[in-house]
């Protein structure tokens, strides 16, 4: 049984209110996995931190109870570009925005790099509401 | 001329059927998963001082697990009868 070589991807960071703009975003590559994996084999914690760091200088985060997992972004969709991927998240932080008591919402968008997928993705998704301060 | 053409347009035919029953389509699905137990516990745990960004970062990079599903599919030729 051989084990193929992960590609590279984007993990994309994003940081909405709760009306659904996109206040910041910016990019991590990340390996893609073959299988099931943890993000830490994946991914350079120090690199997400950086990034972080970088959109909410000095910030602390305080969670609200909405989660959004996978299953809450349209989870039979497929998109065949980068862009058509980011739409929903607009939508979904709205979603957010209208149950949790969050002014905001940070939303992590695993996907192919690139703008074009070479075949259609149904990227990878989760969702924290909460506040800043 | 006429069977010439008609000959031309049943070989573009069998070509293109050939060419669109041996396509391969399928999609990506990857998934992107942490526990709710897992969120649960750093929610109360930061429901006071909060996470700072940087261990917020630390927290997600080492609490999920990401997934990738390939679906792909064949249009095949129906099997003929015996």
């Amino acid at each position: 049984m051989g084990t193929e070589t992960p590609g590279q991807g984007v993990l994309t960071i994003f940081l909405t209110d709760e009306n659904g703009s996109v206040v910041r975003q910016e990019n991590v590559s990340v390996r893609l996995p073959n299988e099931r994996s943890m993000i830490t084999s994946l991914l350079n914690s120090s690199a997400l931190a950086g990034v972080m760091e970088r959109i909410l200088p000095g910030m602390a985060f305080y969670p609200d109870s909405v989660f959004y997992p996978d299953s809450v972004f349209y989870p039979d969709s497929v998109f065949k570009t980068s862009r058509e991927a980011q739409t929903i998240v607009a939508e979904v932080s709205r979603k957010a925005g209208s149950e949790g008591d969050g002014e905001y919402n940070i939303v992590l968008m695993i996907s192919p790099g690139g703008p074009d997928f070479e075949l259609p993705v149904n990227p990878g998704y989760v969702l924290f509401n909460g506040n800043f301060r | 001329m006429r069977y010439l053409i008609i000959l031309f347009t049943v070989l573009l035919f069998t070509t293109g059927t050939e060419q669109i029953l041996g396509q391969e389509k399928g999609s990506v699905v990857y998934e992107l998963n942490y526990s709710r137990s897992d969120i649960s516990m750093m929610q109360k745990k930061a429901a006071e001082k909060g996470i700072a960004v940087k261990d917020l970062a630390n927290w997600i990079v080492k609490n999920g697990t990401v997934s990738e599903k390939i679906i792909v599919w064949e249009l095949r030729r129906p099997d003929k009868a015996c």
